[in-house]
This record gives C-alpha cells, structure tokens and sequence, in this order.
C-alpha cells in the first residue's frame, strides 16, 4: 500500500508540475468554449440522438460549445496520459527492477488520469455554465468525463509504442479532430450514419448532447466508454508488461 | 573471495537483426571482486550490461546472479519533474528499505545533499549522474553492475567514487564496472576486454591497492 500511494502520489505530482498542460487547462479551455459560444451562429440543427433514435433539435452554437469542451478535454488527457507515459518508460523499467510491481506503476498512471480528468470535465463544465444551462449539467459533466478518459487510455498507448513528444501530440490532435469533426452535423452533413458509433468520442458526445438538450440518459451509448478504457488499457497493460519484463530472477543461495 | 561466483555469464550470445553484437562471452564475478570491462564504443558493452541487469535476453546462453542486484544505467535514468528527495523516496519503497540512512550517507559523500529538494530537471549532469549512482547503491546490493558510472563527475567526485567502489568490494560486495577506456586498471582485480562480441581477459590481479590509496 505504501508503494502504491507513494507512486501514484508522485504521478500526481508529476502531473501537476507538467506547465504546458496547466496552461492550456487554464487557458485553452475558457477559450476555446467562448470562442465556440461567440463565433456559431445560434441557428437550429437537427442532430442524430441515438438514446431516442429520433433526431433532436438543437441550437448549433450551444452545440459547438459541447464539441468545443470535448476537443479541449480530450486533447489535453490524452496529451497529458500520452506525455506522462512516454517520459517515465525507462524510469518505469528501472523501479520494476529495483522491486516496484508492474501492477502498481500501471494503477498509478490509471488513478492520475482519473484525478486530472475530473479536474478538467469539472473545470470545463463549470466554464461552460457561465454561457449556457444545459438540462442535466452533472450529465454533461459526467460525459467529459467519459470523453477524457476514453483519450487519456489512448494517450497511454501511444505513450508506450509511438516515440516522441511530436508524434504524439500530432497523432492525438488527428484523432480527436477526425473523431469530432465526422459527428459534428455542422460540418458533415452525413454525421448521421452508423458508422460515427465506432469513434472514441461517440458515446461521450451522445451522453453531452443528451445532457445538454433533453431530460433523458443515453445509457447504451454511455456504457462505451468503459468499453474504450478497458479496451486501451489492456493493450497498455499488455505492451507495459512487454517493455518492463525483467528477463530473469537472481538466483539466491 | 568465495567459491560462489555472484554473477556468472556463460556462453552469451546477442544479435540485432544480421549483426551480431556478442558472439560466446563468458566470465564470472566473484564477491568482493572489482572487475571491470572495457571496449571501444559500440563494442557491445552496453548490450552487454543490460542482458546482466535482466533487461534484454540473451539469443543463446545462461546468466546466474546469486543475491541483490545494483544496476547503474549510462544516462541518467530519472524523472525530471521530481525532486532528489522523492527519487530516494521512490526508491526506498521499490526496494522496501526500512529508511533511507545508506541512501543519506552516499549523498553526504557525493557532496549533492544541497540539492535534494530540487527537480532534477534543472540539474547539473553531474549532479543527475551521481543520484543516478545512489539509485543503484541505495540498498547495498551483493553485486553492482556499472555502466560508464562517472561521466559529469568532477575529479574529486571521481575520486570519491573509487572510493566507495573499494569500499564496497572489501565488504564482500561483487563489483563490474564498464567503461571505454582502461585509465583505472590499477584500480580493478581483473579487466575484461570487450573486443568483436568476444571477452578476452586483458591481465588478471591488477589492483595495486597500495598505489589506489596514495591516490586517494
């Protein structure tokens, strides 16, 4: 136990020592939400709710306020898990050789994601009251929430296989761009299709548009994300245990 | 010395794709041996090592390691968001050390105890690459492997290193050192050369222990 508080409190510590993402948490998040709130026109849309399997009308600025927070979320965690698991690989390797189970520094890295995505979907969410009163705001809240750490589970796998701070800060605008910009009806006129179902952010955006314009919970859509987390922390737990695999045992005598 | 080798290497072998890097090393470190290993660079030293800490397989052939290992990377392996003081820390836990007295003492002797609550992000090479050393000696390993341990270091830190080097083979502790360069081989019971993925012995009984103390 004492292992696993001093590690994942030192992760914390980490986490809140990293500038950049302090920065754009504090800045990137007010602005990117205000610009989305000042810059869409509040025109009606019409956008696919999977929950009911109607389509919802809704107003396109308070909807670009939704996929705005989503896009600073997402960018942020998976940036942040992405940057955090790069750094400490071969610290990583070394404290399982000095006696740190693999399974502590692999909690560890979950629980700061945790933490710094509660942050983030809180802060963002209170933000985006200073604009708009969804219907449901802890729902709101509780999709960001989805959304940060469906990408900060991506952000550690591509912090255990992809090399460079570069590449894996372009990899994650990518995905979070395609991943939005597909569902967004105000730039894709076909985000309807079913095919948007198997993107990160589906469920989250479902939960935040649900949230924001109804009074229902989009359950089957919500229940995605744990599928996402699961799914990219296996593939993390699988290569983390590959990198870190001490090869042999000393012999005692 | 004893019978019982602390790290015994037998007939490794490693290749990266076509090239082969160690082709049939064999040798053993006894307790309270100082041996070392040089090569020119790229002479597979550091494969070498990393096949000894556990960190990569050998293709062919057996390593025995008999109690506590010491593994000091080349580069500094640290975070550079944490401070001194939580590197000691952090480590005290992996290796469950009761308190970190052993710990204290290397950093007094190193001459860094004014840094311990700074990130080693902002660090002096030198100052990253003597925690490194401290990271790896902490918990009074049987056996030590070192890899180019006083790159950064100042000439009396260097000196301070031989020192514990010396120390620790006389309380019955198996040292290697690697390096490029043979300069310390008065230093060292027995020197191995790295040469074409093969061991050669380069003089046996080296260490002149009087000539190291009129150094000191």
């Amino acid at each position: 136990m004492t292992v696993w508080r001093t590690v994942t409190w030192y992760g914390l510590v980490e986490l809140g020592k990293n500038r950049l993402a302090v920065v754009l948490v504090l800045g990137f998040v007010p602005l990117w939400i205000t610009l989305a709130h000042v810059v869409a026109s509040p025109t009606p849309l019409q956008f696919r709710y999977r929950a009911t399997g109607g389509l919802l009308d809704v107003d396109s600025s308070q909807l670009m306020v939704i996929m705005g927070s989503l896009n600073a979320v997402t960018l942020i965690t998976g940036f942040l898990m992405f940057s955090m698991t790069r750094r400490a690989t071969d610290l990583d390797r070394r404290l399982v050789g000095a006696g740190c189970p693999r399974a502590v520094l692999l909690t560890a890295k979950l629980t700061a994601l945790v933490v710094s995505t509660l942050v983030i979907a809180c802060w963002s969410t209170s933000v985006i009251l200073v604009y708009w009163q969804p219907e449901q705001p802890g729902l709101l809240c509780l999709g960001l929430i989805m959304a940060g750490l469906t990408y900060g589970g991506i952000g550690i796998v591509l912090g255990v296989f992809l090399p460079g701070e570069l590449e894996g800060m372009f990899t994650v605008i990518m995905i979070s761009l395609l991943d939005l910009i597909l569902q967004n009806p105000l730039v894709n006129s076909t985000s309807d299709k079913d095919i948007v179902t198997f993107l990160p952010s589906y469920g989250p955006l479902q939960t935040c548009v649900g949230a924001g314009f109804t009074d229902t919970v989009p359950t089957t859509q919500m229940l995605l994300c744990p599928v996402w987390l699961t799914g990219c922390a296996l593939i993390g737990l699988v290569a983390f245990h590959a990198r870190t695999r001490q090869r042999f045992q000393p012999t005692r005598v | 010395m004893t019978g019982i080798a602390a790290l015994r290497v037998l007939d490794v072998h490693k290749a990266f794709r076509a090239r082969s890097v160690l082709r049939g090393v064999s040798f053993d470190v006894s307790p309270g041996e100082l041996a070392g290993v040089v090569g020119e660079n790229g002479a597979g030293k550091t494969t070498l090592l990393r096949i000894l800490a556990g960190q990569l397989g050998p293709d062919r052939g057996e390593v025995e390691l008999t109690g506590s290992l010491g593994y000091c990377p080349q580069h500094a392996v640290l975070n550079d968001a944490l401070t001194v003081d939580q590197h000691l820390r952090l480590f005290q836990v992996s290796y469950r050390l009761p308190d970190l007295g052993r710990a204290n003492e290397l950093v007094e002797r190193l001459g860094f105890a004014d840094y311990r609550n700074i990130p080693v992000g902002v660090l002096s090479g030198g100052t990253r690459q003597k925690l490194n050393l401290v990271l790896a000696l902490m918990h009074d390993p049987a056996l030590l492997l070192l890899d180019e341990p006083y790159q950064g270091f100042d000439w009396d830190t260097y000196l301070h290193f031989w020192r514990i080097a010396t120390e620790l083979s006389e309380a019955g502790r198996a040292v290697l050192v690697v390096s490029h360069l043979a300069y310390d081989k008065e230093r060292l019971d027995t020197l191995h050369r790295l040469d074409n993925g093969t061991l050669g012995e380069s003089g046996g009984g080296i260490r002149n222990r009087s000539a190291v103390d009129s150094r000191r």
